[in-house]
């Protein structure tokens, strides 16, 4: 499609869809021409030869699919989610007296004045940091790097490409973690089959580096064997990283750690009976790594062997949440589903875990709440449709707010996006 | 979840196809164990007929037994007497005397096998003494001699078979040669005839003594005899709870204390076998069926034998492993790669997922399933009724395996088995009859009932064919297994 040619009804549709406004494009709007590379990041040359925001589509496809939220400090809601049908990454903010604000962030771009599609958003994860800024990492699929994004107050965003330029494909599995101005983030090589760490110092700098996937284990690596990254989750406790993921070629849940001195180092927290070093199950999928209160680290996890969720407190031994167990009165036998795919965890003010996760047997959502090691709760979530992308935080002690992606029933594969505002089960 | 296939005897073993999962078992030494046995025994459950060619085959084993034990030969030193007719005594000694072994040949009788190795002895010296002088020193040559040993076979109070020496063994062949010249003076020659005989006698001893306790132990090993097995070991262990199964395999000695006859020329070997379960909470409350009389299994002349099981083994193999848990869940279906491209034609919501969407089967039981011999000439079918079960069909979306819809099936398949020259037993489905009964929504609408049969059909076909079961021993070429009366034969 040609900019110029739609350049009206493009700036009609970026100041219905977008925060950003028109602006000025050079030092004269008539002489010279307007050219994209001068404008600012997210804008393009208009009609007029004025920069406009990068247009969003007239409607938005399908949402819900790797959804990551937070709350501003007044409560209000963010949610980032990838738009399947366009590729897009959207960002979404709760409004106080209006709709949610509506930005499409990346997946389309201006090259020679034409807007060019591009596949940016999957494995996304947004942060609010502080001071109420909101950071962002994404997947851009089509260069296979990693991006990272942060939101001026204007609502403008500025990106930066924080892996992958070569010729790896970098930045899937994506997790971010800001710390006084520390921007942290882990993420997948998809070509090494392996993890990544990266940081953003205060002047805007970035290191990468690679993370070893080894924890000790005899004969690790192994040469071209080796699949680890997936499902990375960070944390940062006194400004050293953690980062939680899942050992594919071997089925164990992995945590590597930055230690005050510099270096990194691996260990299996389950999967593998630490004095024998036997396997113990397949376990580590879809783990999401929290912080109590005190700062301990915890994991909601989901154990493939046995389909069933897990959970681990730094100093316990794991605690099988919700098994699937069920009895079926028709047969006159015991039956599973498997639970706890897709689970989030969040503590509350009185280290109260609480995981939201899939049940995908009976195609529920289930809430989960462990206290003082004890499963006090384990309950569906009334009205709530399958899906995945699950991501939450507290409103209060007692609410829930956050978004997933459900499956549109009888549409499937097809999602949505919804939001919610729920009650900590108490049952 | 646990699949410990590898611990379970033959009877269980070849019914696999509904559980999954490739097993060797543990045969090789007789997988003797302290748990409690079976509690119910088909007393010929298991039999194995061996012929002519299969004899030839043990041969070679123990020619590898004795080719690594005695690669050098056989240093025999031994003595023999005899009183000559003035009442004096004459001995006959041999020291180190190197004898070199040949082929090992096996042969059957109504009395039982008879093990012959061949003998070479270069000339060698002998001393002969009468009243602690030396008389004189001949020497001896074997060639082209055959070592004989006796043996039948029993069984030990575990089951094993045992092979134990019956007669006294000989030593017999054309070029049996002493050179007496240097003993004329010293021994008068009707003595010599004498003294030769008892030589070869003395020599047969003393080589079976070397020989025997090495070869006889090898002998059931040899003729694939040493499968007795008495194992408790868990099929299915996962988040619902575990299921174990019993197996017990043993030989058991006759009336007439042998545990073997000959039968048509060929070597009968049978094994009782024990199969018993405990209760996996995935399945309703069920009676394993009971071990039935049967005919004796018919014994066809040939040279080669076969490994034969019977039904009532195979029946109650079967349900052994659906009460121990093995068909419930992902069990019996996790290790097969099917994808949504498996499912028939004609379901519209097939539609929206990509063809190559992996797909996984949870299998709910609701009765016994039931397993018959089809006795149709050339057709060499195992007929196996599934019984009623739900079957929840789960697909890969997002990155979780999400239940996409459920029905009831039962279903009827005739299977066939084959054994390739590698030895490895699978199974093929021949026909598969399927009825599909109750549908339940999951994240897809289920297809309707007038499409079930043939949307479902190809995914328990693939679930069902070309399982891999069992790794027999390697034969000569690839054979099928075919009901013979009221048992399975697998040929050798």
């Amino acid at each position: 499609m040609s900019l110029r040619s739609h350049g009206a009804a493009l700036a009609a549709l970026a100041a219905l869809a977008s925060p950003l406004t028109p602006g000025a494009c050079g030092v004269d709007d008539v002489d010279p021409p307007c050219r994209d590379q001068t404008c600012p990041p997210g804008q393009v040359c208009g009609a007029d030869d004025a920069c406009v925001s990068i247009a969003a589509p007239a409607t938005l496809g399908d949402l819900g699919r790797h959804t990551s939220a937070a709350l501003l400090s007044d409560g209000r809601m963010v949610v980032a989610t990838y738009d399947s049908t366009h590729r897009d990454l959207v960002v979404m903010t709760d409004q106080v007296d209006s709709a949610a604000t509506v930005q499409v962030v990346a997946g389309r771009v201006a090259e020679d004045g034409t807007i060019v599609d591009t596949d940016a958003g999957r494995w996304n994860d947004l942060v609010v940091d502080e001071d109420d800024v909101v950071h962002a990492v994404w997947f851009d699929g089509d260069g296979g790097t990693l991006r990272y994004g942060q939101r001026a107050a204007s609502g403008g965003w500025t990106v930066e490409v924080v892996d992958g330029e070569g010729p790896s494909v970098r930045g899937t599995h994506a997790s971010l973690a800001v710390r006084h101005g520390v921007v942290h983030a882990a993420y997948r090589d998809e070509t090494a089959r392996g993890l990544r760490y990266a940081r953003r110092e205060l002047d805007g700098t970035w290191a990468t580096r690679e993370v070893d996937g080894c924890a000790g284990e005899a004969g690790c690596p192994v040469e071209g064997g080796e699949d680890y990254g997936e499902y990375a989750s960070i944390t940062v406790i006194g400004q050293l990283p953690r980062v939680a993921f899942y050992d594919r070629a071997r089925g164990d849940l992995k945590m590597a750690t930055r230690a005050a001195d510099g270096p990194w180092e691996t260990t299996t927290l389950d999967g593998r009976d630490a004095a024998s070093g036997a396997d113990t199950g397949d376990v580590g999928r879809f783990v999401s790594l929290a912080l109590t209160p005190e700062r301990k680290p915890g994991l909601a996890y989901y154990d493939a062997s046995q389909g069933a969720l897990r959970y681990l407190l730094a100093g316990q031994a794991p605690l099988v949440v919700d098994d699937g167990v069920h009895y079926d009165e028709a047969r006159g036998a015991w039956g599973s589903d498997p639970v706890g795919q897709h689970v989030q965890l969040r503590y509350d003010s009185n280290g109260r875990a609480v995981m939201l996760y899939l049940d995908a047997g009976n195609l529920a959502m289930k809430q989960a709440v462990v206290s003082g090691g004890q499963i006090v709760a384990v309950a569906a979530i009334d009205g709530f449709e399958a899906g995945g992308f699950i991501d939450f935080d507290f409103f209060g002690d007692d609410l829930l707010r956050g978004a997933y992606g459900p499956w549109i029933p009888g549409e499937a594969p097809r999602t949505r996006l919804a939001r919610f505002l729920i009650p900590v089960s108490a049952r | 979840m646990s699949r410990a296939w590898t611990a379970l005897g033959l009877g269980a073993a070849l019914l696999m196809s509904l559980a999954g999962g490739c097993g060797e078992v543990p045969w090789g030494n007789g997988g003797l164990g302290d748990e409690l046995p079976a509690d119910a025994f088909d007393t010929e459950g298991l039999v194995f007929v061996l012929g002519a060619e299969d004899l030839q085959t043990a041969s070679s084993k123990l020619d590898r037994v004795v080719s690594e034990a005695w690669a050098d030969g056989v240093p025999l030193t031994g003595r023999a007497g005899v009183v000559d007719l003035e009442g004096h005594e004459i001995s006959v000694e041999w020291h180190a005397m190197r004898v070199e072994l040949g082929a090992v040949k096996l042969a059957l009788d109504d009395e039982g096998i008879t093990l012959s190795v061949g003998v070479r002895v270069p000339t060698s010296e002998l001393r002969v003494e009468g009243a602690q002088t030396v008389a004189c020193s001949p020497t001896v040559s074997i060639d082209d001699a055959q070592l004989s040993l006796h043996a039948t076979l029993g069984s030990d109070k575990s089951g094993r078979v045992q092979a134990a020496l019956s007669e006294t063994p000989s030593l017999r062949g054309e070029e049996l040669d002493v050179d007496w010249s240097g003993c004329h003076d010293e021994v008068s020659a009707p003595a010599f005839d004498a003294l030769s005989l008892l030589l070869w006698d003395a020599l047969a001893d003393n080589a079976a003594e070397v020989l025997g306790p090495e070869l006889i132990a090898a002998l059931p090993g040899a003729l694939g005899l040493d499968v007795a097995l008495g194992v408790a070991t868990t099929t299915a262990v996962d988040e619902i709870g575990a299921g174990l199964v019993r197996v017990s395999v043993e030989a058991r000695s006759s009336s007439s204390g042998g545990a073997w006859r000959v039968v048509q020329g060929r070597l009968v070997v049978p094994f009782a076998v024990g199969l018993g379960a405990e209760a996996h909470p995935c399945v309703p409350a069920a009676e394993l069926p009971e071990i039935t009389a049967l005919t004796a299994p018919e014994i066809t002349p040939g040279p080669r034998g076969a490994t034969l099981v019977s039904a009532s083994a195979i029946r109650r193999g079967l349900a052994t492993l659906w009460l121990s848990g093995a068909l419930c869940g992902d069990h019996a279906t996790a290790e097969r790669s099917l994808t949504v491209a498996t499912l028939g034609p004609g379901w519209a919501p097939l539609a929206a997922l990509p063809r190559a969407t992996p797909l996984t089967l949870s299998l709910w039981p609701r009765a016994l399933p039931d397993i018959s011999l089809d006795a149709a000439p050339g057709e060499g079918e195992l007929l196996v009724s599934t019984g009623p079960m739900d079957v929840d069909v789960f697909g890969e979306l997002d990155g979780a395996s999400v239940r996409l819809f459920s029905l009831s099936i039962d279903a009827d398949v005739a299977v066939t088995l084959t054994v390739s020259a590698q030895g490895l037993l699978s199974s093929q489905v021949r026909d598969l009859t399927l009825r599909a009964g109750e549908t339940r929504a999951g994240l897809l609408a289920p297809p309707d009932a007038a499409i079930a049969d043939a949307v479902v059909t190809p995914l328990v076909r693939a679930l069902l064919d070309d399982r891999q079961l069992l790794q027999l021993p390697p034969r000569a070429g690839p054979t099928r297994a075919e009901p013979r009366g009221d048992y399975l034969a697998i040929p050798q």
